[in-house]
């Protein structure tokens, strides 16, 4: 049998129980997400105000909030919300950093102190705050907004990564052998150096999306989220009141970022094991 | 950067004149290859020989212009097969490097990329310069496996870098580098790394495929076994300047330079005793700054004072045979 890299890797992933669950965990709310219609008719999650505020029972499994929506629903339906704002936002990450990571580790020098400064410039600023700003500037704040500003807020940890990665892999024999064969500066990077630096931007993405989903509901609660999405943030926002009568309102939705969140760090450790071609299987 | 005009009506494949590659580090300019004449003819094969740190890997890298900063070629004229090399764009270079020229290099351990398998590496290198259909490039890498004698190569070419050992890694890497029939294949130490039987294997190899494909070959090596074994013509190199160039059989038997003797007398033959193991007593010297005058002087049994003072001309000593000694009929005549 064939032992890539991957099998390996996949191999040593098996054995770590908690990246596994963690993953699994995943895969599940993935699902949920995509199969949100199925499973929870979008009626429950319509205003119904002859059933506010009904504690969890065998009809409201998590009970329904202020406005007699289903909080079970309402979470499965915030999820799609929640994930598909964490991509979108890790996507433009990875763009930003691999495009900055790459050409500053790969060719060094002056545009890498350039690049490395502005990078500089944005850490030293708190995420959060930084985040506050960039949505608050603007007065429609779509899910794309968001998405876009976690992103801008948070590419200079994983540029940073990335041009370590280029600085060392760019000087690996490997690389000068391709050079000596005719392959071009964007081949080497592409075929040979940038494949080479994916596990850590794989680890990194995933320990960001946990990020994401964070970011994404503290900005909803701070009122600077899209208001007529259904996300877990603003549900949680909205039970704010009720903490007293009603717990159920935030508490569940509470529990689903902690339990998203811990299944994407996890996962990260996980795959940085098995990456890691130091620990052994 | 001010050069002669390069002259083009060199019938040799490779003439290397005057070439100068410095690396600029912070503690000063090291120079590496200083003033450096080679040349190598089609389907020859030319041995560069000299200590570790003496240039010779620099020379290598030189000629591909594969020289990264810190390091540049800052002096000279490289003419490959009628063409001016140093004049050449980065994107004509990728065009000669790999299909006219290719190299082999000193760690096979690690030269291959370890995520992708050896046929789709192979595949890369012959699809960089050749335009070959998807399907037909499997057949082309089990053909040039099958040619540097890789087994069951239809199945081994889908097995990783680390499935390989390291006498397989390095005809994986001849076959990447001969793939596109080069003219000139320059082999860097190409058997330091492995063990004395994989050695002679891929020796034999390379001796093989050079009758095959008549390709000229420079072999960069300190071994001057290896040197006696396969080269035509070979250039001792030392602190950056080569210091004797002649066929073979005139640098064994008559060795005008004090340090090519010096160099054969420190290789151990069977008889040798353990008590009468030669050495030459010093070290390369620094390339930030050399001695003055010739740069072997201090560690030269033959040194007098004009040694110390002025460097030595190259000198025609016989035919195809040039010498950089004050010394070198003292020398001939000594042995």
């Amino acid at each position: 049998m064939k032992t890539g890299r991957a099998q390996i890797a996949w191999r040593k992933f098996k054995k770590n129980r908690a990246s596994f669950v963690g993953g699994g965990i995943l895969v599940i709310v993935i699902l949920m997400a995509l199969f949100a219609p199925v499973i929870a008719p979008e009626g429950r999650i319509e205003i119904d105000l002859t059933s506010t505020k009904l504690p969890p029972g065998p009809d409201h499994l998590f009970g329904t909030d202020s406005l007699g929506r289903d909080v079970a629903a309402y979470i499965i339906w915030g999820a799609r919300t929640s994930l598909m704002v964490a991509a979108t936002a890790l996507l433009l990450e990875i763009l930003l950093a691999v495009a900055v990571g790459a050409i500053a580790g790969y060719y060094r020098g002056i545009v890498d102190d350039i690049l490395m400064r502005i990078t500089d410039v944005i850490l030293v600023l708190p995420t959060i705050v930084l985040l506050v700003v960039i949505v608050s500037m603007f007065k429609v704040r779509s899910l794309f907004l968001i998405a876009a500003a976690m992103a801008i807020t948070s590419w200079p940890w994983m540029a940073r990564v990335v041009r370590s990665d280029f600085l060392s892999l760019r000087e690996q024999p490997f690389v000068e052998a391709a050079r000596s064969l005719g392959a071009s500066d964007f081949a080497i990077v592409a075929r040979h150096i940038l494949p080479n630096a994916l596990s850590s931007i794989i680890v990194l993405g995933t320990i960001d999306i946990a990020w994401f989903i964070l970011y994404q509901a503290t900005l909803t609660f701070l009122g600077l989220g899209d208001p007529v999405a259904v996300s877990w943030g603003s549900l949680i926002s909205r039970g704010r009141n009720y903490l007293g009568v009603a717990w159920w309102i935030s508490t569940f939705p509470g529990l689903a970022i902690f339990i998203v969140t811990l299944a994407c760090n996890l996962l990260g450790d996980g795959l940085r094991d098995a990456f890691d071609v130091k620990t052994r299987v | 950067m001010s050069r002669q005009e390069c002259d083009l009506k060199t019938t040799h494949l490779l003439d290397v004149r005057e070439l100068k590659t410095y690396f600029y580090t912070i503690e000063g300019t090291v120079r590496a290859v200083d003033g450096v004449d080679l040349y190598v003819d089609r389907g020859e094969t030319f041995g560069l020989v000299g200590e570790s740190a003496c240039g010779k890997s620099t020379v290598a890298l030189s000629i591909p212009r594969l020289i990264q900063t810190p390091g540049r070629i800052v002096g000279g004229e490289i003419s490959f097969d009628g063409e001016d090399i140093l004049r050449k764009s980065p994107q004509e270079m990728e065009k000669i490097r790999g299909r006219k020229i290719s190299m082999v290099f000193q760690n096979p351990m690690s030269s291959l990329n370890p995520i992708f398998t050896i046929g789709e590496q192979i595949g890369e290198a012959i699809r960089l310069h050749q335009d070959i259909p998807r399907s037909e490039v499997n057949d082309r890498v089990a053909k040039i496996l099958e040619k540097v004698e890789i087994p069951d190569p239809r199945n081994r070419m889908k097995d990783y870098p680390h499935e390989y050992s390291g006498g397989m890694r390095q005809r994986a890497m001849i076959a990447m580098a001969i793939s596109c029939n080069p003219l000139l294949l320059i082999a860097d130490e190409p058997t330091t790394s492995l063990d004395v039987t994989i050695q002679a294997q891929i020796l034999e190899l390379m001796k093989s495929l050079k009758q095959e494909l008549n390709t000229s070959i420079m072999l960069i090596t300190h071994d001057l076994g290896l040197v006696a074994e396969l080269c035509d013509r070979v250039a001792v190199m030392y602190a950056g300047r080569i210091a004797e160039c002649s066929d073979v059989k005139t640098v064994f038997k008559h060795a005008m330079h004090p340090y090519t003797r010096a160099l054969m007398k420190a290789t151990p033959t069977l008889r040798t005793k353990i008590e009468e193991f030669y050495t030459i007593r010093g070290f390369v010297p620094e390339l930030i700054n050399p001695p003055q005058g010739c740069r072997f002087h201090p560690r030269c049994e033959y040194a007098t004072d004009i040694c110390a003072k002025e460097e030595p001309p190259k000198a025609e000593a016989g035919e195809g045979h040039t010498v950089s000694c004050w010394h070198a009929n003292e020398v001939e005549k000594s042995q």
